[in-house]
């Protein structure tokens, strides 16, 4: 069954609220974010889109609950939407550890399909660092 | 050009004749299909996947997971908590997206599967040490060349330094690697020599051909004898049936093999037993000075300093992607690591574990995998995390980010790391991943306790044969890549002898 579009939506908060703005690192640009979107959602097998379904759900209608707030997360203002992740990521219960987990890679995964945020990031420049004395065996 | 001879899946049902089929297009595969190529066989590669033509591979490691693993990188492994388990699936196999790291077979398990699992002369040293001399000329074994050792391996390799750890840079088939990090994407330059640039053209210079995009579901069986392979192509659905006169050699991996097997009707109280792997995890770094965990070979320097104690540590240079989510803290804590991410480092443990599983055929006929880590093994985790710390501060790292949970997410003096060994370590508390998988068609004498014999048939089912790392009775403690290839020509070597 496809994402419907309220569902995408929810997906795009919690993409962009696992990795906020900050002077160094840059918010993603709406139309890149829905790509990679797009792009994970045609990309993950059936299983992997259901467990991530799943985290979607969860941590948008439940989660907030857990933090001692009202659901839905795309309601919440930034700190409280920090305040839901960081609760729920470092929860003893390892399911909801995990689906959050999940939600981290695929911000990471979704984020780093847009190169201006690589570049933002420094990611990919130079050459690599050398250290003196490494070559042969120690 | 790519060499290869491609059979597409081109909506149609499909149906070749060939000498002998070979499931799989990995190390294994490539090996026995070009051995039984150069012997004058007419071989068909039956490959899961497609060929990705290096112009076709997208560098971000989404496009990667998605075109290029099995199940996005996340067959999972269950027991107490959940291992994803990583294998590539596209022509060359995992080859095309591990580090291409190199190890010869350690004689201590050479002896072991000799002595103890009744291996007797099976394998034989000299013949093993023929095939890896060969190998390491073909496929250009060499240490990954200076320029690009890199920041995280060459930190790695300061820190052992400084407590006394032995170790060395790693040495990989390849040939004109930039050092762009980028091996678990494929290579995208074709410097590493993975299966479908140097074997597999080989194996279709003398005739083989390769069916893409090809799921083999079933082992044709006649008369007890194998006959063909049949399953579906993955993009059409369409059927495929591959006639093989000489028998069929199965080489699809340690989750794959025992699975195909039951599939085909084959019963055997080992089949699917005795899986292993090298679970691995990794710790992070934070130094003051410039790591650019970017740059450089993914895998550069290692240290089997602790063979004996189970453990090895290698450099690790991740995607983008994949570091990002190996950083602490979520939204606003997450994006304050990143701003510190050119000065992180990465190093892997892997660990020769005692754990033994099972592989059965699961939804859709996929491989369900059940392995849990024994107490030991944890207990070996642990002790390999400290070590990792140590090098780490050793090397001058300011932060480690053990990535425990229940655990501080940065340890900022060696006073702490007690903190890794004190109690016993929860296996839903640590992000493990298991590759290197070995074990769940065991080679041995008694076909009640193996499924395939010395000479890689098939007990109970006649010109069938098994040569991947599904044969090997034990795990390596080293990366196996090197020992599939060998044992696989071994293999090979006495399959067209007998076909």
């Amino acid at each position: 069954m496809s994402w419907t579009g309220l569902e995408r939506g929810w997906l795009a908060a919690l993409v962009e609220a696992m990795i906020p703005p900050l002077p160094s690192v840059p918010a993603p640009e709406p139309r890149r974010l829905a790509e990679g979107l797009a792009a994970l959602l045609d990309g993950m097998p059936g299983l992997q889109r259901l467990a991530l379904r799943f985290a979607v759900w969860l941590v948008c209608w439940l989660g907030p609950l857990a933090a001692r707030r009202l659901p839905p997360f795309t309601r919440l203002g930034a700190d409280d939407r920090d305040r839901v992740l960081t609760v729920l990521g470092g929860s003893d219960n390892f399911l909801l550890r995990e689906l959050v987990v999940l939600l981290k890679l695929v911000a990471g995964l979704v984020r780093e399909l847009d190169p201006g945020f690589r570049q933002a990031l420094g990611w990919g420049e130079g050459e690599p660092v050398c250290i003196p004395g490494v070559g042969e065996g120690t | 050009m790519s060499g290869l001879t491609l059979v597409t899946d081109e909506g149609r049902e499909e149906t070749l004749d060939c000498d002998l089929a070979v499931v799989g297009s990995g190390a294994a595969g490539a090996a026995t299909a070009d051995v039984l190529a150069e012997a004058g066989h007419r071989v068909v590669v039956i490959e899961e996947g497609e060929h990705l033509p290096r112009s076709q591979r997208r560098e971000e490691m989404l496009y990667a997971l998605a075109e290029r693993y099995r199940d996005f990188g996340g067959t999972p492994a269950r027991g107490r908590g959940i291992i994803p388990v990583l294998q590539a699936r596209m022509v060359g196999g995992t080859t095309t997206v591990n580090a291409a790291i190199s190890w010869r077979m350690p004689e201590a398990i050479h002896d072991l599967w000799r002595d103890e699992h009744g291996l007797g002369d099976a394998l034989p040293w000299q013949a093993l040490e023929a095939s890896f001399d060969w190998l390491d000329r073909e496929l250009n074994v060499r240490p990954v060349q200076p320029d690009v050792i890199g920041g995280i391996g060459g930190l790695m390799a300061a820190g052992a330094r400084e407590l006394g750890i032995s170790g060395r840079v790693i040495e990989r088939i390849e040939d004109g690697c930039r050092g762009t990090g980028r091996c678990l994407q494929a290579c995208p330059h074709g410097a590493k020599l993975s299966m479908e640039r140097s074997l597999l053209p080989r194996a279709c210079g003398n005739g083989a051909t390769i069916l893409t995009s090809a799921r083999a579901e079933r082992v044709l069986m006649r008369g007890g004898r194998a006959v063909g392979v049949t399953g579906r192509r993955g993009g059409s659905g369409q059927r495929f049936t591959v006639y093989a006169d000489k028998g069929v050699v199965l080489a699809a991996s340690a989750t794959g093999s025992p699975v195909l097997l039951r599939r085909s009707g084959l019963r055997s109280a080992a089949l699917g037993r005795h899986f292993q792997a090298h679970p691995g995890t990794g710790l992070a770094g934070l130094f003051d000075r410039e790591v650019r965990p970017w740059a450089g070979a993914t895998q550069s320097w290692e240290s089997a300093h602790y063979w004996d104690r189970r453990f090895k540590l290698e450099s690790l240079g991740l995607p983008f992607g994949l570091m990002l989510a190996r950083l602490p803290g979520f939204g606003r804590g997450l994006s304050e690591a990143l701003a510190d991410l050119g000065r992180v480092a990465v190093w892997g443990i892997q660990v020769r574990a005692r754990a033994q599983g099972t592989v059965r055929p699961g939804w859709g006929g996929m491989p369900s995998i059940r392995y849990d880590l024994t107490r030991e093994d944890l207990q070996t985790f642990g002790e390999a995390m400290k070590v990792v710390a140590e090098m780490f501060f050793a090397a001058g790292a300011r932060e480690v980010w053990p990535g425990v949970h229940g655990l501080p997410e940065r340890l900022t003096s060696p006073d702490e790391l007690h903190l890794l060994t004190d109690g016993e370590l929860d296996p839903r508390k640590v992000h493990f991943i298991a590759t290197h998988l070995f074990g769940s068609c065991r080679m041995g004498a008694d076909p009640a306790a193996s499924v395939v014999g010395p000479d890689f048939a098939v007990h109970g089912a006649e010109r069938c044969w098994v040569v991947d790392s599904s044969v090997f009775p034990t795990n390596l403690g080293v990366n196996p890549q090197h020992t599939i290839l060998a044992v696989a020509r071994l293999a090979g070597q006495r399959i067209a002898a007998a076909a």
